[in-house]
């Protein structure tokens, strides 16, 4: 091992062990559409059905779609 | 603290409503918004907050599971509503080729194995899974009447009535002669006062 690759090696390691306590990295990119894993109305309904109504900040906030971009 | 009164609704602009998870932590998880066009539904909810809570106490397996569904539900209307040639957009039209036919044919085997899975989740007692399989091969194949009836019954059962209505309409329009057309109408009609309930 090198000098340099030996100077970092401790901050790598802290690096990693921090990470989990810094939050994960959930989802990097957004899902394929995949017609048979989700249908779109159960998307809908996963987004407008209770209880799966969004919580922010202690409020449960229903959302709707407009008219022309769900037909 | 955010001050600003939480809206009743938010108009969510699918064509331009790409959602991710970021990241997440205890409770809450991130959604992104940089890739949100400003000034539209979405993006105005999103930069009114920037958590959104989907855990009672720690974030376990379960909440990232639930954010991933929620950010996915986002993404799949997304997704469809860019997806020009999705066989629902021109289901009108289709149902109308299919009416014309004198030999119906039979359905495809994609949406013959949605059948099956859907029949076999009906055994194990769950409604909510048969739904989602009849409604994966409708939107595979628009022009299967069976499907539409019984993704209409569940649905209404699990008292999803907007859903359910959408169903059986769908499925006058495949075989507005059927036997039970009147009996289908009038539970239509049923449920359009249910909804509103």
């Amino acid at each position: 091992m090198n000098c340099t690759a030996a100077r970092w090696l401790p901050f790598a390691v802290i690096a990693l062990l921090l990470s989990p306590a810094l939050g994960t990295v959930a989802q990097a990119q957004a899902p394929a559409y995949k017609p048979n894993e989700m249908s779109i109305w159960q998307a809908r309904r996963t987004l407008t059905t209770k209880p799966n109504k969004v919580k922010v900040n202690g409020w449960y906030s229903p959302i709707r779609f407009s008219a022309n971009s769900f037909e | 603290m955010n001050s600003k009164k939480v809206p009743e609704t938010v108009k969510v602009d699918l064509v331009t409503a790409p959602v991710v998870i970021t990241n997440c932590w205890r409770t809450q998880c991130r959604l992104s918004k940089s890739s949100v066009p400003k000034n539209t539904g979405l993006r105005d909810y999103l930069e009114r907050f920037d958590w959104y809570d989907f855990g009672p106490d720690t974030c376990s397996a379960d909440c990232v599971h639930t954010a991933e569904t929620f950010a996915a539900a986002f993404n799949v209307l997304s997704a469809f509503a860019k997806d020009t040639n999705a066989p629902l957009r021109t289901s009108t039209q289709r149902a109308a080729a299919w009416r014309a036919l004198a030999t119906k044919p039979p359905i495809p085997d994609e949406v013959n194995v949605q059948r099956l899975m859907a029949e076999d989740a009906i055994k194990e007692n769950k409604p909510d899974e048969a739904l989602n399989y009849y409604e994966g091969g409708i939107e595979l194949y628009p022009t299967w009447p069976e499907g539409n009836f019984n993704a209409a019954l569940i649905a209404a059962e699990l008292k999803y009535f907007a859903d359910a209505i959408e169903h059986m309409q769908a499925y006058l329009e495949l075989v507005p002669n059927a036997a039970d057309a009147q009996a289908a109408q009038e539970k239509i009609l049923i449920w359009q006062v249910k909804a509103k309930q």
